[in-house]
């Protein structure tokens, strides 16, 4: 299974398309006021970047029997770029041969870790 | 900040936080494509082994999470950001499909000085099939609910 990165610059643009206007998701003095030190990316926007990744490396195995849990552990700022990144499992958990798991995170242009966790999804489908 | 309407102690374990009913048209998902510069041919103008276009599988939470979560959350208790979230997709879902869907509050907890909520929302489609579940924590950010504070 080939090894697939999915790579997106956040931009207050397509922060705002994503959450609407006027929230700390897309207005810098709304996340100041509440103490996030400005606009951060939402959470869902993050996960979706990597749902894109695992759908391009499993397909329909993942659009229908996939299954993804993951933590925020460091903010995505406009500017930021953040690379999805994979990396598989030896076995599932459950030995269940008919899935593939991974570990799945975030990292931004610095390298840095920013959403964390496991994604999987049936193989074959 | 604002100020919360309901104790900590006082926040409903099950309580249902919103329903929702989404059709899935071409124009929302074209939307949702746009936010998040998803270029793939399922989503765009179908392709096999699907026989129609399908709506990219996080689409719908996303499109209910504000009726469904957040208009609850920031009405009973305060802002509040993500902090994990989970999701299982069970069965694509097409393009003219209605989705319905109900959000719980399933759990709270307190942790390193901070306090949380966690939500859990099915979605189904007009049989009664299983689509998507979401599952996410949200973290608390009422100065009523930071412990450190």
């Amino acid at each position: 299974m080939d090894t697939i990165t999915v790579t997106k610059t956040a931009t207050m643009e397509k922060m705002a398309l994503y959450s609407g206007a006027g929230n700390f998701h897309s207005d810098d003095a709304a996340g100041q006021e509440i103490g996030l030190g400005g606009a951060i990316v939402q959470g869902g926007q993050l996960v979706g970047y990597l749902n894109e990744m695992m759908i391009r490396l499993l397909g329909a195995g993942y659009i229908g029997g996939g299954e993804i849990s993951v933590t925020f552990i460091k903010a995505v700022r406009p500017g930021d770029t953040v690379t999805a990144r994979a990396t598989r499992k030896e076995s599932p958990a459950d030995g269940d041969a008919t899935r593939a798991e991974f570990e799945v995170w975030l990292e931004n242009q610095h390298g840095e870790k920013c959403t964390v966790g496991t994604a999987s999804g049936t193989i074959g489908a | 900040m604002q100020t919360m309407k309901i104790q900590w102690d006082d926040i409903p374990l099950g309580v249902e936080t919103g329903r929702v009913e989404i059709v899935v048209t071409d124009a929302v998902i074209d939307s949702y494509r746009a936010s998040m510069d998803l270029d793939i041919a399922w989503f765009t103008t179908g392709a096999p082994p699907y026989g129609m276009r399908i709506a990219p599988p996080d689409m719908v939470p996303k499109l209910a999470m504000e009726p469904m979560f957040q208009d609850y959350l920031n009405s009973n208790i305060g802002q509040n950001i993500r902090a994990k979230q989970t999701f299982k997709f069970f069965a694509p879902v097409m393009v003219g499909t209605t989705v319905r869907g109900v959000g719980h509050l399933v759990e709270k907890y307190e942790r390193r000085g901070r306090r949380f909520v966690t939500l859990e929302g099915l979605f189904t489609d007009a049989a009664g099939r299983h689509l998507v579940l979401d599952r996410r924590t949200q973290m608390l950010l009422s100065d009523d609910f930071n412990m450190r504070s």
